[in-house]
């Protein structure tokens, strides 16, 4: 049974190995969206001490920073979004569209001297994966989503 | 399975990030992948209006006009009559009503402050003098629908949301107002329920086809009770 000290040097293993290779704006985004508190009912540690009518004035929920073990799921979350997420709107969009992905471009309403930054063209195509390697993508993201006590499909309502 | 362990959990990490597949879908910035979930409920929104018996639409591309090659969408906020790409729309037409959907096109509000619309339908004899005269289209009774759409990375928080309740009290009302995202959480779905603002479309992915299924219908019904048969 991992411990939360555990997944506390998970979650930075992880992190680690975005940086190295060069995943810096991946590794801000997971780190941004684990700072995010969870907000969780408020539960009295002595549910007598206080009448309804006094609880009844306060909010009923509280929040509070996340474990490292929801840290760690909080991640998983975001590599969901980018591996499988991502690539399935893209080919939803060609297919509704009935056109090639390589056909369905997006451009800033800039002209080409003001382009800077996000602000780069890029093709719908570039979101997707490959049949095989998106087979394999899956796999392996599936192996860790179960490590982490998630379903497959990661949409959970953590937090 | 047997409780992993934090050998499994690096060695799996590992694994992952050893895909060169994987390492270039995660290269992708969030920007990129916003502007294609916007695009991916323009085409739910333009699979609504194809759905609707005796509906004609068109893809134009606002230089090349029908069926564009390539299709551009734009990769950003900006005017509905800009020229710099060929940006596209769907021209739409229901019973007596023509109409358009535009993606990330700037309104001016009620109050003339400049508003951007994720996806928008507005009436066509507004967007053609809009495109005519370079003006801005505007929140008034020209402006049928407005979605905001986001794709969250992390569990959703209320602000987006909040702003775009803010931006609807600008705009006078519409046939339809949403929020249209990927994730749920009570939380986010609580605060919609609580405001006269816009109907929530949450969990909206390729994913889950009820979902897709639930948000075209409601386009669908919107514009068919907007647009009655001749």
């Amino acid at each position: 049974m991992l411990t939360e000290a555990d997944w506390a040097t998970a979650y930075d293993y992880l992190l680690k190995r975005l940086r190295e290779l060069e995943l810096n704006e991946l590794a801000l985004e997971i780190d941004a969206a684990v700072a995010e508190r969870v907000v969780e009912r408020f539960r009295p540690v002595e549910p007598n001490l206080f009448s309804r009518a006094d609880l009844s004035e306060q909010g009923d929920t509280v929040s509070r920073a996340r474990r490292p073990s929801e840290a760690w799921q909080a991640a998983m979350m975001v590599l969901h979004t980018y591996l499988v997420e991502v690539p399935s709107v893209a080919a939803r969009v060609g297919n509704l569209l009935g056109l090639d992905l390589d056909r369905i471009v997006f451009y800033p309403d800039a002209r080409e001297e003001d382009l800077q930054g996000s602000l780069r063209p890029f093709e719908l195509s570039h979101l997707t994966l490959s049949g095989r390697g998106s087979d394999r993508v899956e796999s392996n993201l599936n192996t860790l989503l179960n490590f982490s006590g998630l379903p497959s499909n990661a949409r959970s309502n953590a937090g | 399975m047997p409780d992993p362990t934090l050998a499994d959990l690096t060695a799996a990490v590992d694994q992952l990030l050893g895909l060169a597949a994987a390492r270039k879908a995660l290269q992708l910035n969030g920007a990129s992948a916003e502007r294609a979930y916007e695009a991916y409920v323009f085409t739910l929104c333009a699979s609504a209006v194809r759905s609707i018996p005796g509906s004609r639409s068109t893809l134009r591309g606002i230089i090349s006009g029908a069926n564009p090659n390539p299709v551009v969408f734009r990769g950003g906020p900006g005017e509905m009559a800009s020229r710099i790409q060929d940006f596209v729309f769907l021209r739409c037409e229901v019973g007596p009503r023509e109409f358009e959907i535009h993606v990330d096109v700037e309104y001016q509000g009620q109050s003339k402050a400049t508003h951007e619309i994720d996806v928008s339908v507005c009436d066509a004899e507004h967007a053609d003098r809009v495109r005519s005269t370079g003006q801005s289209p505007r929140t008034n009774k020209n402006l049928l629908m407005a979605f905001e759409c986001k794709l969250y990375r992390s569990v959703p928080g209320v602000s987006l949301a909040r702003t775009f309740v803010g931006l609807l009290a600008d705009c006078s009302p519409n046939l339809l107002n949403g929020f249209v995202c990927n994730r749920r959480r009570r939380g986010l779905d609580r605060y919609l329920s609580r405001t006269s603002g816009p109907e929530p479309f949450t969990e909206l992915t390729p994913l889950d086809l009820a979902s897709e299924q639930e948000f075209m219908s409601a386009v669908r019904h919107r514009i068919k009770k907007w647009a009655p048969d001749r």
